[in-house]
């Protein structure tokens, strides 16, 4: 119980606390999505289902940070939990240049649910153009930040310790 | 060949929850009816250690600051740990005197615009996604803070109050999309209204628009807040002309339209200042 669920919303709290408070935007208005690197990183190491718990309830969390179109960030959350444990068992995992560059394509897919919600909900979001730079730029930055997590902490928290650890296989620890 | 039942139920629900999803999303597009207490209790849970590592990355990044313009003059290990000690102590001093500063300005702004009452906070945190632009200062309604105040800082209009907890608040920026003011560009003596609006790209620059065809507006000519409607007052500076364009989306209309580079800062908003009564000008 506590391994699956209070290791997971320690985790996202933490996160959260982490993303609204110490990352600041670069000159192009781009920081690094650390809640979006914790779900992929959670969904590859532990597969879609956990994954797919995590990213709800971040995406409920990020979503009612404003109330402002409630529900796109859940849906891409989730979406990007899904897509990415449908890999899970189909990448390999142990190479530290695979969460990297999972989460690079993984921060397009949310990107690309985001602006095809924005366009569907109305709102003047972004260009097509500045659409495309934001995802491309993000998603750039959170691959680095991906392998920058990964590169010390790689034994703590991947397929065989923490993450592996919260859904009771405990093995790796 | 038949479709198996229970991947129909399946489909069928997942595309009812999509549908769901949608209507919502496009129900909370501007108004936020459903949200209220929600937002207001999220943001109640997080405030707290918002505020405290608000502070410590302030004092963080005063030091590296001012540590990262100096070269230690020794390489003995015990005198460069010493001096590093010292320089930490000097830092903090020099981090205080440009917090100090800071806060002076905004003293000096307050003390020449008596007619606005207003209420000082410290920005603690931005919205965790970098597809809208807000951030969450450390007043809320217990320091008198309402939905639609008014937020700016010494150097111009930063945004308006968007959301209001019992000890934080959400400021929706002007650069946002979704942000906008009512504003007049200052032409030798005479004024020409428009629209300002965020563009939400990576420039961070405002679109002015539907300015008069037969207007003549240049590059550099200051824009400020026209009052015109309900949330802002006039005269608050907003920003200057950067460049005159067409308005893409009003061509058949004849009307012009300007980038404009904002006065303030949005990179480094540290203390702003939100309007409590802009009615006793």
């Amino acid at each position: 119980m506590i391994r699956k669920y209070l290791v997971p919303l320690l985790l996202l709290g933490g996160t959260m606390l982490i993303q609204t408070t110490l990352t600041e935007p670069l000159r192009i208005y781009i920081r690094p999505d650390f809640i979006l690197v914790l779900i992929t990183l959670f969904a590859l190491a532990g597969g879609g289902r956990s994954g797919v718990v995590l990213a709800g309830g971040a995406g409920l969390l990020v979503d009612l940070w404003l109330g402002r179109m409630v529900g796109m960030h859940f849906l891409s959350l989730v979406t990007v939990a899904v897509a990415v444990g449908f890999l899970e068992d189909k990448v390999f995992k142990e190479n530290l240049g695979t969460p990297p560059m999972v989460v690079f394509f993984a921060s397009l897919l949310q990107a690309a649910v985001i602006m095809i919600m924005g366009y569907v909900a109305g709102t003047r979001f972004f260009g097509l153009s500045g659409g495309l730079f934001f995802s491309v730029a993000g998603a750039v930055y959170n691959s680095i930040a991906a392998l920058l997590i990964c590169l010390p902490t790689f034994r703590i928290w991947g397929p065989k310790g923490l993450l592996a650890w919260t859904q009771g296989d405990s093995h790796g620890l | 060949m038949p479709v198996p039942r229970q991947f129909n139920r399946k489909a069928v629900l997942i595309v009812l929850a999509l549908l769901c999803l949608v209507a919502l999303i496009r129900y909370t597009v501007v108004e936020r009816p459903v949200a209220g207490s929600l937002t207001i209790w999220v943001h109640e849970l997080f405030t707290p250690g918002q505020s405290g590592l608000a502070v410590v990355k302030q004092g963080v990044q005063a030091g590296i600051a001012r540590l990262s313009g100096l070269a230690l003059p020794e390489q003995v290990l015990e005198l460069e740990r010493r001096v590093t000690e010292l320089e930490w102590e000097k830092a903090q001093t020099a981090g205080n005197q440009t917090e100090i500063e800071r806060l002076q300005r905004i003293l000096g702004y307050r003390q020449s615009n008596p007619k606005y009452t207003l209420i000082i906070a410290r920005v603690i945190g931005r919205h965790p996604s970098n597809w809208f632009r807000t951030v969450t200062v450390d007043r809320g309604q217990n320091a008198g803070v309402q939905k639609n105040m008014v937020v700016i800082n010494p150097d111009g209009l930063v945004g308006k109050v968007i959301e209001v907890s019992s000890e934080s608040a959400e400021v929706l920026l002007l650069t946002d999309p979704e942000g906008a003011a009512g504003a007049v560009v200052q032409v030798s003596g005479q004024e020409v209204p428009g629209v300002v609006e965020g563009i939400g790209d990576r420039t961070g620059m405002l679109r002015l628009r539907l300015i008069p065809y037969d207007a003549t507006i240049r590059e550099g000519d200051a824009v400020v807040t026209s009052g015109l409607g309900s949330v802002f007052p006039a005269g608050i500076k907003i920003g200057a002309v950067q460049r005159v364009t067409t308005d893409e989306e009003e061509l058949n209309t004849l009307q012009q339209a300007s980038l404009v580079a904002p006065a303030v800062d949005f990179h480094r908003l540290q203390e702003v200042m939100i309007i409590q009564d802009p009615g006793r000008s």
